[in-house]
C-alpha cells in the first residue's frame, strides 16, 4: 500500500540543502544547479516513471532520456514486450540494470520517489492513472485526447487542481512556433473580426471483422481492457490491437478525437475560446456499415459560441482545408497545420507583433517546457483544463452524431440542457472493480 | 383543441372507410429541444412567449423558454420535418404569422394547408374572398402552365397578425395497391380554422407546389413546416395517428424477421444489420425508438440470445433506453457477464427507477458486482445511497471499500460529507477518504455553501492528516475564504512539509485583488533571498501592478536570483517608470543586465518607448544600450522621434534610427530614396553609414540600387556599398526583364493561399485544381524601359465557364472571362486588353479570381506580356 510520505520537493533539493527547516526555494533554477558541461546531479534530476511504453510511450520515453534534467526509474505496461523493451533502453541509456517494470501502475505510483509520470494509454485508460498520480502527489505528462468522455475528463481536472499538479498535456503544436505565430496574428486583430473557423482532421475507415482468437502470452488483457467494456481478444489491424484501438468506440473515438486535441485546440486559441465551449454543436457522422471499427469515418459538425460565431469541424474531404485551423475574418483568412502557415493577404504574415501586443505563452519544447514548470511550479502551454475543453468540443460533435440533435451545451456549468439522453453520454459506466 | 368535435369529425370520414383502429397521440414540440424533428433545423429554435415585433410588425420577437418553436430572427432558413411519419391523421396546430408573413403546414410533406397573414388591416376583418393562398387554403398544384388545383377556405377564419391562431386537421392519407399504384387520393376529410370550418372533404390529386417530394406519394410521411418564406411560430402541435402506423415504422426499423439472426450475434461475425439498426435509430422518433426498445428487451430477456447479442443490446440501450427497460435491466445486474452492460444503460438512465433499482441491488450483491453497483451510485450523484454505501467504506474486500470511499465524494452533498467523516475506514483509505471529503466540500462551495465546506477544508489541514490531503485542504480553504485567507497563505509559505510551501506559491496565484498583492507584496522583506525571488515571480503572474513598487525597490536586492526575478517580473508588471533602472541594470551588463535588456524589449507601453527615446537626450551613458533596446522592440511608433534626435545630432538616436530603416520605412520609391539619403546625412559616422547601406540592401527595387550606387565612388564605403550593390541586383536579376516579350510561366508563379495548385506533365503544367477564388498567383518583373503592353493568358476549362478574374500589372487591372476550351488538356490564348507602365521599376503581375462558377475556375499556364509598337 502507500508509502509513508517520504517524497522529496525537487525545488528543495535544488538548493542542495537537504532538511534545512525554513529554507525555501526559488521560483527559477539558479545557474549553480547545473553542473560542469550542464551535467545534473542526481539529486536534482526529476525522477520519472513511465505508464504505457508502447509506441508512442517509447516515443516519449527516448525523448526524456536524452534530456539531463530527468531520469527514469520505472516503466508500465500491460504487454511484457514492452515493459523489458522499455527497461533495455533505460539501462542502455543510464549504463545500469536499475529501471524497475510493473504491471499494475499504482504500484508505480506508490513507490514513493517519483517526481513525475508520463502517460501514453489507450483512452479508456486516461483519467485512472492521471487521477491517482495527482492524489499521490506526482506531475504528469499524459497525451491528447485528454479523456474518452467529458466526466472523466473534469473528474481529472478537478484532481490535478486540487493537488496543484502541474500538467502537460501532449499537444506539441502548442509548442511549435508556427502554430504560435497563427494564434497571435489572430488574436491580435490582423484578420479583423473573425467570421467564422473552419478545421479539417483525418478521415477515417473501416476494416472487415476480426475472429476472436487466444489471448497471447504476453498480454494481459484484463489489464489491457481496463474499466472499458469486456471483449474476447483479436487482433484490431495489423497484428494486435495495440494503436489500432482507436478506431472502436469502446477505446476511443477515431481521427475525430485523435486530432481534436491539436487542431481544434489550435483553433480555440486562436479565438480566445481555449478555458470555455461552444453553446450548440449540431452536425452527422457516417459510421462504418460493418465490420469491427465503429468510429465515425466522416464527419461533419457545426459549433456555435456564445458571440454567435460558428466553428465547422469535418473530416478533410469534407471540406477545403485539408488539415488544421482556418480563421476567416473581415480582412482575410489564416490557415495553419503542421506543413504550412499561410494567410490572404499574403502580406499579414510579414505583419510584426508589438509589445503593446497580446503575446500568448511561449515555449519551443514541449517536454522540456514541462519539466521547467515542475520545477517552477508554472502552469504549462497545454494545462489540464485546455486539454479537456479542446477534446470536449470534439466529443460534443460525437454526442451529436450519435443522437441525431442538435445539442445545446453550457460550457460554464458543462451541462447538456433539455436532453437527458444526450445528457447520458457524458459518462461512461467503468467496469467493476474499477471506479473513476 | 375541441375533443367532441374532434372525436365526431373523426368518426365521419367520408372519403374512404372508417377505421376503428388504436390511436395515439404524439406531442411534437413539448420538449426544450426539438428532439421530435430531423436534422438540419436551421435557425429555427425552442421559444416561450412569441410576440409580433411593435417596432417591426413583419417580424417575431420572443423569450427563452419552451412549448413554441420560432424559425430565426428573420424567417428565412429551411423546412422542418417531423421524425414520425404519418398516414391518416388528426392534428392540431397553433400558429403565429407577423404583419404580411407566409409559412405552411405539409401534411406527409407533400400537401399543404397554407399559413399566411389574410388579414384585411383596413377594413379589420379577415379579407374578403379567400383564395387557396389565403390562410386556411388547400395550396394549389404546380405544373407545366402553371397553378391549378387550389382550394380556398370556405370562410376566411383568420385572426389579425401576431396572434396564436389554430387548425385542427382530419387528414386521410393517399391509397395504393400491392404494386404501390395509387388507388385513392390523399383527402383532407376537415379542416377547421379558429375554430370555424373551411374545408370538407377536399381530394387532392397529388403533392401541392413546393412540397419535399413533388412528384411521389407514399403511405407515410413525416409532417413539414414551412420556414423560407418569413417568420412563424407553432406550438402545442399534436398528431394522433394509428398504433399501428407506429409498428409499421418500428418494422422498418427493427423487422421480426432480423430477430433470430440478432440473437445469434457473435464477436468476429459481420454486424451490418445492427449497424443499420443503429443507424435508423439515430433518426427515428421517440414513439418509434420506444417500440423498438421494447422488442430489444426481448432479446435480452430470451434464454437462447448470445451473450454477445445480449451486450449489443445493452449499448444500444445506453443511448436510447427509456423508464421501460430498467426492470430487465436491472435483472441482470447479479449476471456476472452482463452486469456492466447493464449498468451502461442504467448509469446515467435519467428515470429515478434506474436509481432504485441500482440501490435495490446493492443489497444482494456481493464481491465485484457488488463494487460495480456502487461506482454507478456514485456516478449518479444519489444522495439517496448515502448511507448504504457508508456502510461499505470499511469492507473488507480493498477495492469496494474504495469504491465505497469514492462514490460519497462523486455524490458530493453535505450528508455525503458528514457520512465520510463518520465511517470507519481502513489505515491505508484514509487519504482517499480525505480525498472524498475534499470532493464534497468542492461541491458544497460551488452549491454556495461557503461556511460548510470551509469547515470541511479547515478541518483536513490538520497534521494527522495526509500532507497531500492537507495541501488540497489548503486549496480549498484558499478557495472558500478568499481575501481571508491571505494570512494563511502566507503563513504556509515556513510550513515544514516542502510540498505545501510549494503549493503556497500556487495559491497565492489563485486568489485575485488589489489588497491581496499588496499584502503578498508586503511580506517580501521578511523573506529569505531565494523564497523573494518565487514571491516575485507570483506576483508577476499576477498581473497586478499594485506590487509594482515592491518589485521596483527588488532591484536592488543583495540576491542576484532576486534581482532577476525582479527584472523578469517587470516585463508583465512594469511601466515606464520602470525604464530608467532597468536601463541602468542592462548597461551594467552581465546576466543581470541580459535579463534587464530581455525585459525592456517586450515590455508593453507607449510611454515605454517615449521614455527610453528620451533617455537617448538625458542619459548619455546608457545610451548605446537604449539604442539597442529600441531596435530591438521593433516599435514602429518610436521611428519618428529617433529621426527627430538623429536630426539633433544625437549620434546614438541616428544609429538606431539607421538600423530600422529595413523594415519601418514607408512610402513611393522617391520618398524612400529621399529618406535613405537623409539617413546618411544624419549618420554620425562612417560606421553608421554602412549601416544605412545595410539597410538599404534588404530593399529590391530600383531607387535602392541606384542609392547605393552613389556611394560605391566613396573609398570609405566602397566595401559597404558594392556588398549592397550586389545583394539588390542579386535579388533584381532574379526577376524576369521585360524588354519586348515575357512569357511568366505557371512552374515559376508564387502561388498564394490555399485552393490551387501547380500541375505538372505535358498535358498540364499550369496552376489548377482551383477551388477558391481566395487563391491568387503572382510573379515579379523588371521593366527597365516604360511603354504600352498586350496581356494574354493561356487558359483551358472544360465544363463550366464563366468565372471572372483580374490580371493586375502595377496598379492596373484588366478584367476577363474564363472560356470553354471543353478539354482541361487544351489551352488556348486570350488576349485581355492593353496595359501601360510609366516608370521603370518593378513590378507585381497578378492573377486574382474575381467569381468561381461550379467546382473549378481554370487551369491556367500562362501570362504573356507583349511590348506594343
Amino acid at each position: 500500500m502507500r508509502q509513508p510520505f517520504t517524497r522529496r520537493s525537487f525545488l528543495k533539493r535544488t538548493l542542495g540543502a537537504a532538511g534545512a527547516a525554513a529554507a525555501a526555494f526559488p521560483a527559477i533554477v539558479p545557474s549553480q544547479a547545473l553542473g560542469a558541461g550542464g551535467a545534473v546531479a542526481p539529486s536534482n534530476r526529476i525522477v520519472m516513471g513511465g505508464i504505457g511504453v508502447g509506441s508512442m510511450g517509447m516515443g516519449d520515453l527516448g525523448d526524456f532520456l536524452g534530456r539531463r534534467e530527468c531520469q527514469v526509474v520505472a516503466v508500465c505496461d500491460v504487454d511484457r514486450r514492452h515493459r523489458e523493451n522499455a527497461k533495455r533502453a533505460v539501462d542502455n541509456r543510464y549504463q545500469n540494470d536499475a529501471c524497475k517494470t510493473y504491471l499494475d501502475f499504482r504500484e508505480l505510483i506508490d513507490r514513493g520517489d517519483l517526481d513525475a509520470v508520463f502517460t501514453a494509454l489507450p483512452d479508456q485508460w486516461h483519467a485512472l492513472p492521471a487521477i491517482y498520480a495527482a492524489r499521490a502527489g506526482l506531475d504528469i505528462h499524459g497525451q491528447k485526447p485528454f479523456a474518452r468522455t467529458i466526466r472523466e475528463g473534469r473528474a481529472m481536472c478537478d484532481a490535478v487542481h486540487r493537488y496543484g499538479r502541474v500538467w502537460q498535456t501532449g499537444s506539441q503544436q502548442r509548442s511549435d512556433r508556427r502554430f504560435r505565430r497563427a494564434v497571435e496574428l489572430v488574436r491580435n486583430g490582423r484578420l479583423g473580426k473573425i467570421l467564422k473557423v473552419e478545421v479539417g482532421l483525418p478521415t477515417g475507415g473501416a476494416h472487415g471483422v476480426e475472429p476472436p482468437r487466444p489471448v497471447p502470452e504476453y498480454l494481459d488483457w484484463n489489464w489491457w481492457l481496463g474499466p472499458a467494456p469486456y471483449r474476447p481478444f483479436c487482433n484490431f489491424g495489423g497484428n494486435s490491437p495495440h494503436w489500432d484501438w482507436r478506431w472502436i468506440m469502446d477505446f476511443s473515438g477515431g481521427q475525430l478525437t485523435d486530432w481534436a486535441g491539436h487542431h481544434i485546440d489550435i483553433a480555440q486559441w486562436g479565438l480566445g475560446f481555449e478555458r470555455t465551449g461552444p453553446v450548440a454543436v449540431e452536425g452527422q457522422g457516417e459510421f462504418p456499415a460493418d465490420g469491427l471499427y465503429d468510429v465515425p469515418m466522416r464527419y461533419k459538425f457545426v459549433c456555435t459560441y456564445a458571440n454567435g460565431l460558428q466553428m465547422t469541424v469535418a473530416n478533410d474531404s469534407g471540406q477545403g482545408i485539408a488539415h488544421g485551423a482556418k480563421w476567416y475574418g473581415e480582412r482575410g483568412w489564416i490557415l495553419v497545420n503542421r506543413g504550412t502557415l499561410q494567410a490572404e493577404p499574403k502580406e499579414i504574415l510579414d505583419e510584426e507583433i508589438g509589445p503593446n501586443e497580446i503575446q500568448v505563452y511561449q515555449s519551443d519544447d514541449h517536454k522540456g517546457n514541462f519539466l521547467e514548470c515542475v520545477r517552477t511550479r508554472r502552469e504549462t502551454v497545454a494545462p489540464a483544463e485546455i486539454g479537456h475543453r479542446s477534446i470536449s468540443v470534439g466529443l460534443l460533435g460525437e454526442i451529436a452524431m450519435l443522437t441525431g440533435r442538435k445539442i445545446r451545451w453550457n460550457p460554464d456549468t458543462e451541462e447538456i440542457i433539455g436532453d437527458p439522453g444526450a445528457s447520458a453520454l457524458l459518462g461512461k459506466a467503468y467496469r467493476e472493480p474499477w471506479t473513476l | 383543441m375541441n375533443r367532441m368535435l374532434f372525436a365526431t369529425m373523426s368518426a365521419a370520414l367520408a372519403c374512404g372507410a372508417a377505421r376503428a383502429a388504436e390511436t395515439r397521440t404524439v406531442e411534437l414540440l413539448d420538449a426544450p429541444v426539438m428532439s421530435a424533428w430531423q436534422l438540419p433545423t436551421g435557425k429555427w429554435e425552442v421559444a416561450g412567449e412569441v410576440a409580433q415585433r411593435p417596432d417591426k410588425p413583419g417580424l417575431l420577437a420572443w423569450k427563452a423558454g419552451r412549448g413554441a418553436i420560432v424559425n430565426g430572427d428573420d424567417g428565412r432558413t429551411c423546412n422542418i420535418h417531423s421524425k414520425i411519419e404519418h398516414g391518416d391523421c388528426e392534428a392540431h396546430i397553433e400558429f403565429m404569422v407577423p404583419q404580411g408573413s407566409n409559412s405552411g403546414v405539409y401534411f406527409q410533406a407533400r400537401y399543404e394547408i397554407q399559413v399566411f397573414d389574410s388579414w384585411d388591416a383596413a377594413a379589420n376583418a379577415p379579407k374578403a374572398d379567400p383564395k387557396h393562398s389565403d390562410c386556411g387554403g388547400i395550396y394549389e398544384r404546380w405544373g407545366a402552365n402553371g397553378g391549378y388545383e387550389g382550394h380556398g377556405p370556405r370562410v376566411n377564419a383568420c385572426k389579425a397578425p401576431g396572434q396564436w391562431q389554430t387548425f385542427d386537421v382530419v387528414f386521410r392519407a393517399p391509397r395504393f395497391d400491392a404494386s404501390g399504384r395509387k388507388t385513392a387520393n390523399a383527402c383532407f376529410v376537415k379542416v377547421v380554422h379558429n375554430g370555424v370550418l373551411v374545408h370538407e372533404n377536399v381530394e387532392v390529386t397529388g403533392p401541392t407546389r413546393a412540397a419535399t417530394w413533388e412528384n411521389d406519394e407514399k403511405p407515410l410521411g413525416p409532417l413539414m413546416l414551412q420556414g423560407d418564406h418569413g417568420p412563424v411560430a407553432y406550438r402545442n402541435i399534436r398528431i394522433t395517428l394509428p398504433v399501428s402506423d407506429i409498428a409499421a415504422a418500428a418494422d422498418a426499423v427493427l423487422p421480426e424477421s432480423a430477430l433470430p439472426a440478432l440473437m445469434k450475434f457473435e464477436f468476429g461475425r459481420e454486424r451490418k444489420q445492427e449497424a443499420a439498426l443503429e443507424l435508423a435509430l439515430r433518426s427515428a422518433a421517440a414513439e418509434v425508438v420506444a417500440v423498438v426498445e421494447a422488442r430489444l428487451l426481448a432479446v435480452l430477456a430470451a434464454k437462447d440470445a448470445t451473450f454477445a447479442a445480449k451486450q449489443w443490446v445493452c449499448r444500444l440501450l445506453r443511448a436510447i433506453g427509456t423508464e421501460q427497460a430498467v426492470p430487465v435491466l436491472a435483472g441482470l445486474l447479479a449476471d456476472k457477464e452482463l452486469a456492466h452492460f447493464a449498468r451502461l444503460a442504467l448509469q446515467h438512465c435519467p428515470s429515478p427507477k434506474a436509481g432504485e433499482a441500482l440501490r435495490a441491488a446493492l443489497g444482494a450483491l456481493e464481491g465485484d458486482l457488488k463494487t460495480g453497483v456502487v461506482s454507478s451510485l456514485g456516478e449518479r450523484g444519489d444522495a439517496k445511497a448515502v448511507a448504504q454505501i457508508a456502510a461499505l467504506a470499511d469492507s473488507k474486500d480493498e477495492m469496494l471499500a474504495q469504491a465505497a470511499i469514492r462514490a460519497l465524494g462523486r455524490i458530493g452533498t453535505a450528508e455525503a460529507a458528514a457520512a465520510l467523516a463518520d465511517a470507519p475506514v481502513a489505515r491505508e483509505h484514509r487519504a482517499l477518504a480525505g480525498d472524498s471529503a475534499l470532493l464534497c466540500a468542492d461541491g458544497m462551495l460551488a452549491r454556495g455553501d461557503a461556511a460548510g465546506a470551509a469547515a470541511i477544508y479547515r478541518a483536513y489541514t490538520e497534521r494527522r492528516h495526509d500532507p497531500m490531503v492537507r495541501l488540497a485542504a489548503f486549496r480549498g480553504l484558499v478557495l472558500a475564504e478568499k481575501e481571508k485567507a491571505v494570512p494563511l497563505v502566507l503563513d504556509l509559505l515556513d510550513d515544514r512539509d516542502a510540498k505545501i510551501r510549494e503549493a503556497a506559491y500556487l495559491f497565492m496565484g489563485q486568489m485575485p485583488g488589489v489588497e491581496t498583492t499588496k499584502a503578498f507584496a508586503a511580506k517580501l522583506p521578511a523573506l529569505p533571498p531565494a523564497s523573494r525571488a518565487a514571491l516575485i515571480a507570483v506576483l508577476a503572474g499576477r498581473g497586478d501592478q499594485a506590487a509594482l513598487p515592491a518589485v521596483l525597490a527588488a532591484l536592488d536586492d543583495a540576491d542576484q536570483d532576486v534581482r532577476v526575478a525582479a527584472i523578469t517580473a517587470l516585463a508583465t508588471l512594469g511601466d515606464a517608470s520602470a525604464v530608467p533602472p532597468l536601463l541602468a541594470a542592462a548597461a551594467r551588463g552581465g546576466a543581470t543586465g541580459e535579463a534587464a535588456a530581455r525585459t525592456l524589449a517586450r515590455l508593453p507601453g507607449d510611454d515605454v518607448s517615449r521614455a527610453l527615446v528620451r533617455t537617448l537626450q538625458d542619459k548619455p551613458d546608457t545610451a548605446a544600450t537604449a539604442a539597442d533596446i529600441l531596435v530591438k522592440r521593433r516599435d514602429k511608433a518610436a521611428f519618428p522621434a529617433l529621426k527627430e534626435l538623429a536630426k539633433q545630432k544625437n549620434a546614438h538616436a541616428a544609429r538606431a534610427y539607421g538600423r530600422m530603416l529595413d523594415w519601418a520605412a514607408d512610402g513611393s520609391p522617391e520618398t524612400l530614396a529621399a529618406m535613405f539619403e537623409e539617413a546618411m546625412t544624419l549618420a554620425p559616422d562612417v560606421a553608421a553609414q554602412r549601416l544605412v547601406l545595410g539597410a538599404a540592401a534588404k530593399r529590391a527595387a530600383l531607387w535602392s540600387l541606384e542609392f547605393v550606387e552613389k556611394y560605391r565612388a566613396d573609398a570609405k564605403l566602397k566595401a559597404a556599398a558594392d556588398a549592397a550593390h550586389a545583394k539588390i541586383s542579386a535579388a533584381l536579376d532574379k526577376m524576369p526583364l521585360l524588354e519586348n516579350e515575357t512569357v511568366l510561366k505557371a512552374a515559376e508563379a508564387e502561388i498564394h493561399g490555399g485552393g490551387a495548385v501547380y500541375e505538372d506533365g505535358a498535358n498540364r503544367d499550369c496552376i489548377g485544381v482551383w477551388t477558391s477564388a481566395q487563391a491568387w498567383v503572382s510573379w515579379d518583373v523588371m521593366i527597365k524601359t516604360p511603354g504600352t503592353f498586350e496581356v494574354k493568358i493561356a487558359q483551358s476549362m472544360a465544363g463550366i465557364p464563366g468565372g471572372t478574374y483580374n490580371v493586375i500589372v502595377g496598379d492596373q487591372a484588366l478584367k476577363g472571362t474564363v472560356k470553354d476550351t471543353h478539354d482541361w488538356a487544351r489551352f488556348e490564348a486570350i488576349a485581355l486588353g492593353r496595359v501601360t507602365i510609366a516608370k521603370p521599376g518593378a513590378y507585381t503581375v497578378a492573377f486574382k479570381p474575381i467569381k468561381l462558377v461550379g467546382t473549378y475556375l481554370i487551369n491556367l499556364r500562362s501570362v504573356t506580356l507583349t511590348r506594343v509598337r
